[in-house]
């Protein structure tokens, strides 16, 4: 994160705690789970499996619950608004059937004889108004419609003795034998009806009509005052569509009619379909929305009405639907949770094993795996592990065999090297007691040839001279083993001293030139200019140049033997090059091992004993130097040596 | 190792799911669980302890009409200790934070009247509450103050009535009145129309001031009354005054308050509306504020049921027999 130092510190350390939080949420596990490379998202692809199926069956299942348990909760507020409706509708039939009874039991008298009401008739409205609280006034009216009695709880009734009602609905209706239920009218605040019965002084004969008004207050308060949930409200209606009673005192002070609300008129209508809602949606007086039900009071061609809002009405269907949402959500986290752990359960003990296969691909056979799952992986594991478990044995044994036999290699080579050493020795003390009876030839020999040289024939000085040559090539021979010998035995020391090579290459041609046939073949020194003085043995490097030399003369019988010199990188580069016979490829890679000479029958009418270049190759060894052939049969061969110009190397063993 | 190592891993991713979904469930089991039901107070005081008058028993049945259960879901708290201050009492109500206050006379509407503007009060009184102020009609009365009131402006001729049926030789009947009173509540008409039917001169004897009752009752006598009445008003120690005159001038009477102690007072009869039924009323004007009306919106409730008591030692004492039809329907007798 760069900062700007000049940053207010609040932004500073938003950014620091938005870094912060961003790590923290890189870091979590799951997080990381989602962000792996495609070669390892078995856990991802698992998960979403999962949360495919589980969430698939849960939300399908769950939609079905919501739908269901809305369509039922829709039913259920139905339901109780339309049995609060009914509840209603009954208590207040009851209690105005109730007050008819009671009106008709106060006409009932033990005396009979008099079918005329009369002004005596004041003691049974009175026994009324102590029966039926809920009457305030009672008129008795004659057969002919004229009040003969009447009493009131609160005012004084004796004027209106003797009017005349024989044209009111209550009489003309109650006379007929029927009960009549007027219509509501008020009285300040308070409702009223007035109903009327028909005074039988036997049974079907009607003397007189008992004329009550009956408040209605009790009961349309209680009905009023029903209250379903915490706003919902109750009214009840006329049939000609007057307010006579609501939660709502107000609306009913101010004589509300409600004719222009449809569902309100419509509850009056005669509906024969069964299937008609239990509660509808509707905007009430207030212009709500509201759900609302009804029932009829027939008996007085009213409607009590039970409302109430929508969002009220609604509002436990939500809260189950959230409920079994929330329920449905916690469900499918646990459930995706425990598919996840299942996945992990799975994947992690796989990444295990392959950590463990890796770890024995980079050769760590101690591998082990702790895997205690108890299943199939378990299994796996243990199988692993036996695996790895042979594989370490059969490692060890392995080893174990390579070091057995490294030691009987030792052994042997041991063996090889003092069978060699012996060799050695033996060739040196061979030589030696060979050189010096041999040398005693030579030397006997050349005086006897020297003394008698014109006193025999010359036949006899012939087989003399045989004798000679045959001496001297066997001690020759002998000089060669005896340096192989020494080489080997490591007894030949060099000796370092400022050599001019010029002077050793003239030194050595001059002493070739006498065996090279001088008609046939020539003798070529080509010495680069300002050749430096060389450190090394005069010696050893005097016999390698001798014995290539002699070497090259020997198979040379025409052509030419070139010998040069240069500096080249560094190191002396000597090439003796002749156009002798040369030698085919199989034997190259011999020529420089001891008494190996060509197979071939062109060489073997040469004299020599194969011990020359092997001389020649050791003692370039110890001069640290090295030798390379190339040689091409019938054209001739080309022998290289490069040494060390200033060579420091100690006695070799 | 490496096994353990992805367990803690499960642990660390599992956790905070885990943690999540429980706080969800509790959440939702917290917003599950029913909230309880508010408790209603309901606070009560001023003359309405008299267990013989079972008018605090009349209120509780007010309230069981109306499903309420007292202790469960509603709590009353009738503050009854005598001579403790109206003022202090409506005072403590308040600090309460009742939902209603119940005043049951005058002085305890007023002391709740100012202890505070907003909490409803419920006042049972006898008389007119337009005339005291505390509301400003009948229909709406506008403030924090609504009820019952024991009035209504016919019982006038109900009283001449009653007066004219005990003794029903009565061709005189002298009326105690109060222009004051009468300004607000016009009672006196439905007393003149009952008197024109029933035949009946009456004597009107305006009372001003206290002193004055004692005065016109001397007047009155003079003018040689059958029988008296007494009209509303709420001058001093008027009904008592006309009681002692009355008994000493062996007049009947009829008196507006039955919740007078007749006995005590030496008065004849009383009619008037009735307590119980008043404060049982007064229990569903409670239920509509406690459902959330207004005050000010919930007309003053008048009675419809009355009660009428006769002493019949006070006729015995001024010679006169309660004809049977009257005493039949009395709801207290005095003997």
């Amino acid at each position: 994160m760069i900062l700007d130092p000049s940053a207010p510190f609040r932004t500073r350390s938003r950014l620091r705690i938005f870094d912060f939080l961003r790590a923290k949420v890189q870091r979590l596990s799951f997080v990381r789970i989602f962000r792996r490379r495609r070669r390892e998202r078995l856990v991802r692809d698992y998960f979403f499996v999962s949360v495919l199926l589980i969430a698939g069956g849960l939300v399908s299942a769950g939609f079905l619950e919501i739908y269901f348990r809305y369509a039922e909760g829709l039913e259920q507020v139905g339901y109780t608004q339309q049995d609060a409706a009914t509840a209603a509708a009954l208590r207040i039939e009851r209690f105005i059937q109730d007050v008819a009874t009671t009106m008709k039991a106060a006409t009932k008298s033990a005396d009979l004889s008099s079918s005329r009401i009369s002004k005596g008739f004041e003691f049974e409205l009175k026994r009324l108004l102590f029966l039926a609280p809920v009457i305030t006034e009672a008129i008795a009216l004659d057969h002919d419609g004229f009040i003969r009695a009447q009493v009131s709880r609160f005012r004084a009734v004796a004027p209106l003795v003797g009017s005349d009602l024989s044209r009111s609905a209550a009489f003309q209706e109650s006379k007929l034998g029927k009960s009549y239920f007027g219509t509501v009218y008020f009285r300040g605040s308070d409702p009223y009806i007035t109903v009327a019965v028909p005074i039988e002084r036997l049974a079907g004969e009607v003397v007189g009509v008992l004329h009550a008004e009956t408040s209605l207050r009790d009961i349309l308060d209680v009905v009023s005052s029903l209250k379903l949930g915490s706003v919902g409200y109750s009214y009840v209606i006329t049939r000609s569509f007057d307010l006579i009673a609501h939660a709502n005192t107000s609306l009913v002070l101010q004589r509300r009619n409600l004719s222009q609300l449809d569902y309100v008129k419509a509850a009056f209508q005669p509906n024969p379909d069964a299937s008609r809602p239990r509660a509808i949606v509707a905007y009430n007086v207030l212009g709500q929305k509201v759900f609302s039900s009804h029932a009829l009071v027939p008996i007085l061609g009213w409607a009590v009405f039970i409302e109430r809002p929508v969002g009220e009405a609604y509002a436990p269907i939500y809260a189950s639907l959230l409920r079994t949402s929330i329920l449905l959500l916690i469900g499918l986290g646990v459930a995706l949770l425990a598919s996840f752990f299942v996945a992990r359960r799975v994947v992690w003990p796989l990444a295990t094993l392959r950590r463990g296969v890796d770890q024995i691909g980079s050769g760590d056979l101690n591998a082990c795996l702790e895997i205690k799952s108890g299943d199939e992986i378990e299994m796996l594991a243990e199988a692993f592990n036996r695996m790895a478990a042979n594989l370490r044995d059969a490692y060890t044994g392995l080893e174990r065999k390579v070091a057995e036999r490294t030691q009987a290699l030792t052994i042997a080579n041991q063996k090889l090297a003092e069978a060699s050493e012996l060799k050695s020795q033996f060739l040196a003390n061979v030589n030696h007691e060979l050189r010096t009876p041999v040398s005693a030839i030579l030397g006997y020999g050349g005086l006897v040839l020297s003394d008698t040289e014109s006193q025999i024939s010359a036949a006899q000085k012939a087989n003399l001279q045989d004798l000679l040559k045959n001496a001297e090539r066997l001690f020759n021979l002998i000089d060669s083993l005896l340096d192989i010998a020494m080489i080997e035995a490591g007894k030949l020391e060099v000796q370092i001293e400022a050599v001019e090579l010029e002077e050793i290459i003239r030194s050595v041609t001059s002493t070739i030139e006498a065996s090279v046939d001088k008609n046939h073949v020539r003798l070529i020194r080509c010495v680069a200019p300002n050749l430096p003085v060389i450190n090394t043995d005069r010696d050893k490097l005097k016999q390698i140049l001798l014995n290539l030399l002699d070497n090259a003369a020997k198979f040379t019988e025409r052509g030419e033997i070139r010998i040069s010199a240069s500096q080249q990188n560094g190191t002396l580069k000597l090439e003796v090059a002749d156009t002798g016979i040369g030698i085919n490829n199989e034997d190259l890679n011999q020529v420089f091992e001891e008494f190996r000479r060509g197979e071939s029958s062109s060489i073997k009418k040469y004299r020599g004993t194969g011990l020359g270049l092997a001389i020649v190759k050791r003692l370039v060894g110890l001069l640290g130097g090295n030798i390379g052939v190339s040689s091409t049969v019938g054209e001739g061969s080309i022998f290289t040596v490069t040494l060390p110009m200033d060579y420091k190397g100690k006695r070799l063993a | 190792m490496l096994y353990r190592d992805a367990k803690s891993r499960i642990v660390r991713t599992g956790l905070p799911l885990f943690l999540i979904a429980a706080v969800l469930t509790l959440t939702q089991g917290f917003a599950a669980a029913q909230q309880p039901a508010k408790v209603l107070r309901v606070g009560i005081f001023g003359n309405l302890q008299n267990p013989r008058d079972g008018i605090l028993n009349a209120f509780r049945q007010g309230l069981s009409e109306l499903s309420y259960i007292e202790g469960q879901n509603i709590i009353l708290d009738p503050r009854f200790i005598r001579r403790e201050n109206f003022n202090s009492i409506a005072a403590d109500l308040v600090r309460q934070q009742v939902d209603v206050i119940v005043a049951g006379s005058y002085p305890a509407v007023i002391a709740a009247m100012k202890a505070t503007k907003t909490i409803p009060i419920v006042m049972i009184i006898p008389g007119d509450p337009v005339l005291t102020g505390f509301v400003t009609s009948l229909e709406r009365p506008g403030g924090n103050v609504t009820g019952v009131s024991g009035l209504t402006p016919e019982l006038g001729g109900k009283w001449l009535e009653l007066v004219k049926e005990t003794v029903p030789s009565t061709k005189r009947v002298a009326v105690f009145w109060n222009r004051e009173a009468e300004n607000y509540f016009p009672i006196w008409k439905s007393v003149e129309q009952a008197a024109h039917a029933l035949a009946v001169d009456l004597q009107w004897l305006e009372v001003r001031i206290s002193t004055d009752t004692r005065r016109k009752f001397r007047s009155a006598v003079w003018d040689r009354p059958d029988a008296f009445i007494v009209l509303p008003s709420y001058v001093r120690n008027m009904m008592q005054e006309v009681a002692e005159g009355a008994l000493k001038n062996r007049l009947p009477g009829i008196f507006w308050r039955t919740d007078f102690n007749l006995d005590d007072m030496g008065g004849l009869m009383a009619y008037g509306a009735n307590r119980r039924e008043q404060s049982r009323r007064a229990a569903y004007v409670v239920d509509k504020i406690l459902k959330g009306a207004k005050p000010a919106n919930l007309p003053v409730e008048l009675p419809k049921s009355f009660e009428l008591v006769i002493n019949l030692k006070i006729a015995k004492e001024i010679g006169i027999t309660v004809p049977s039809r009257v005493l039949a329907w009395a709801d207290k007798v005095i003997k």
